[in-house]
């Protein structure tokens, strides 16, 4: 009770209150434009991260997330462009409803469930965390290396697309992550002579280059009109639309439950969530196809579990230092940078910084509401922010933000080399995501190996004596045995027709 | 073209494997400072080896994994390759000029890029300079040079 007073405290106070406006503002903005994403609304916070307290910092990530994640699904109505990837799932419904007239009804249902959904994900966070922090105090490095392991399994195995082109993205990351002096006798590592790669590739600069850069590259191309046109909003956004959250509850309800369990799952994400909750409301609906009701239902049950993955996505980053998605592997290099570490003991040494987080998510998911309402108002005049504009500032931003991580032009060298790492990578199709989460789970991993191996006196056999670890050990077993199937069915020539899954 | 990339990944890969066997060994521990990063340059290499395999085996092949022809459009190259290049001088220049003329220059630069129109880009560019100061600079006391 102490701890969420404390908590309270923390919250409400004008640095975290204006904070989660600013950033809301800033994330709702981003989302809403088409092309800018959230990753790209958390790379661009980053930089003035450094300078707020830890509470603030983390305020500033959930708010932004939150509101860019909705607002992904505003051009998606109105334009056909889906403002992030997990509002690509149900674009065709709602610009569909829009072309209808019923703009107001999509985004109306959509701003409210995400709501709900955002909320019940931060439920999920409050109850689970701090039990599985409970849990995880008795796990040792056998446990975190095959922990670790799976999240990293998950991520080639769950993230869609090809499992090759993961399986090079979490390698490259967890090479990165070797960067530096060695965790066993101090050896400089692939360092290049560079005293500043001693502690490793700075993180900050790294992240900046990795996903801002190949997204300024696509949205730097010669642009002839920006001001695209755009399906209009008649109607009361939310009152209009009351009726249809209240028809499609029970669907809703089970979405936001099954979306922030796979937030949970580390790798997975919103993306993931918003895709396999579509697809089963339109394998168990009842409603005629193509309807009106029918599209609602759609897009109320995928809006509601993309946001209540992103509280499910802070449970493993925050009890186990694991990445759920991206985005939380983002927020994981801001908790580290304000001193922050996340783990099971996370609750014990920073115990009231984390239930001001769960305390913020609840805050933010409430916040949007009004804000997506002004947002839908605004788009018109969002539009009209000529493009080219939009890439300077950016840019501009991401120079200073890898400047001042350590206040030295060496970062600005790191962001321009991982700029063009992701550039490459991307042209050929490797999913930067898993990169990033190799990179920040490289040492850790690297650490437990270690940590066990030395324990055991070199047995890696060693690594199977506890009974949990050995669990943890089957399943990654099961998703690697699953994972090699498939590609030597693959390999030896198997002509079935097979669906890509979505990327 | 598209077997550059599994082929420059296999040697990448063989390189940090080299590299990472030629660190001195560990006296007092069973793991020496190579065994880690070795093993990530083998799978790096493994997986080179089954892209490569996937861009000989082009006949049935309607699995996402192996369909890796690079579809990067000649446009959104060549504006690649601007871009990097504009990062470049600006990293180069940044300690030497300074924040304002550095990044004004190249701002203007990637304003003009997109919408080839002078004066715009020029006003564009000592906006987002003048913005970006003040909020860091005089606001957050960012040292910048």
């Amino acid at each position: 009770m102490e701890t969420l007073v404390a908590a309270v405290g923390l919250v409400f106070t004008s640095e975290v209150l204006l904070t989660v406006i600013a950033s809301s503002f800033l994330g709702i903005v981003m989302g809403a434009i088409p092309g800018l994403t959230a990753l790209m609304a958390l790379a661009l916070i980053l930089p003035f991260t450094f300078y707020m307290s830890p509470v603030a910092a983390a305020a500033a990530m959930v708010s932004a997330s939150a509101m860019a994640m909705t607002a992904g699904d505003i051009p998606g109505a109105l334009m056909r462009v889906p403002g992030t990837p997990a509002s690509a799932a149900y674009t065709m419904d709602s610009y569909t409803l829009g072309l209808e007239g019923k703009a107001h009804r999509a985004l109306g249902v959509g701003i409210i469930v995400s709501a709900f959904g955002g909320i019940l994900g931060a439920i999920y966070l409050m109850l689970i965390a701090p039990t599985l922090a409970e849990v995880a105090f008795y796990f040792s490095s056998d446990e975190y290396f095959w922990l670790t392991l799976l999240g990293l399994s998950c991520t080639t195995l769950i993230g869609g697309g090809s499992t090759i082109r993961s399986a090079i993205a979490v390698f490259i990351g967890l090479g990165l992550g070797t960067v530096g002096l060695s965790v066993e006798g101090g050896v400089p590592r692939f360092t290049g002579g560079y005293t500043e790669l001693l502690g490793g590739i700075p993180l900050i600069p790294a992240l900046i280059g990795l996903f801002a850069v190949p997204e300024l590259i696509k949205m730097a191309r010669p642009v002839a009109d920006n001001a695209a046109r755009i399906v209009k909003v008649k109607g009361r956004l939310f009152l209009d639309s009351i009726a249809d959250v209240w028809r499609y509850k029970r669907g809703i309800l089970a979405s936001s439950n099954l979306g922030a369990v796979i937030g949970v799952v580390p790798g997975a994400g919103s993306d993931v969530a918003a895709w396999i909750t579509y697809g089963l409301s339109r394998r168990f609906t009842k409603l005629k196809p193509e309807t009106t009701e029918w599209r609602l239902q759609g897009v109320a049950n995928a809006s509601a579990a993309n946001n209540a993955a992103l509280g499910g996505a802070w449970v493993p980053a925050l009890v186990f230092g694991i990445p759920g998605d991206t985005l939380t592997a983002l927020v994981i290099s801001v908790l580290y940078v304000q001193g922050i570490r996340p783990g099971p003991s996370i609750f014990t040494e920073s115990g009231p910084e984390v239930f001001a987080i769960f305390i913020i998510f609840i805050l933010a998911n409430i916040l949007l509401l009004p804000m997506a309402w002004m947002c839908v108002r605004a788009m018109n005049l969002l539009m009209q922010v000529p493009r080219y504009a939009i890439v300077p500032m950016i840019l501009t931003v991401c120079v200073v933000g890898a400047y001042a991580a350590d206040n030295d032009s060496f970062g600005i060298w790191v962001m321009v080399v991982f700029g063009i790492l992701g550039w490459i990578l991307e042209s050929n199709k490797i999913p930067l995501g898993p990169v990033v989460l190799g990179f920040i789970l490289g040492r850790p991993l690297e650490q437990y190996f270690v940590a066990s191996l030395q324990k055991y006196g070199g047995d890696p056999f060693g690594l199977l004596t506890r009974p949990t670890a050995t669990a943890l050990a089957v399943c990654v077993g099961i998703l690697w045995s699953f994972q090699i199937f498939s590609l030597v069915r693959n390999l030896i020539g198997t002509r079935r027709s097979i669906k890509p899954q979505g990327e | 073209m598209e077997r550059v990339f599994p082929i420059a990944l296999i040697c990448a890969g063989a390189m940090a494997f080299y590299t990472a066997r030629s660190y001195p060994k560990s006296m007092f521990s069973p793991v020496d400072p190579g065994t880690f990063p070795s093993l990530l340059a083998a799978g790096v290499m493994v997986c080179g080896l089954l892209l490569l395999i996937g861009t000989f085996r082009k006949t049935a092949q309607p699995v996402a994994d192996e369909d890796a022809s690079a579809n990067m459009g000649m446009s959104e190259f060549m504006t690649g390759v601007a871009l990097i290049g504009v990062l470049i001088l600006l990293a180069l220049s940044f300690d030497v000029l300074g924040f304002i003329e550095s990044c004004g220059a190249v701002a203007v630069a990637l304003a003009y890029l997109q919408s080839r129109r002078i004066i715009a880009s020029i006003v564009t560019g000592v906006l987002v300079v003048a913005v970006v100061y003040v909020v860091f600079k005089t606001l957050l006391a960012v040292p910048l040079p």
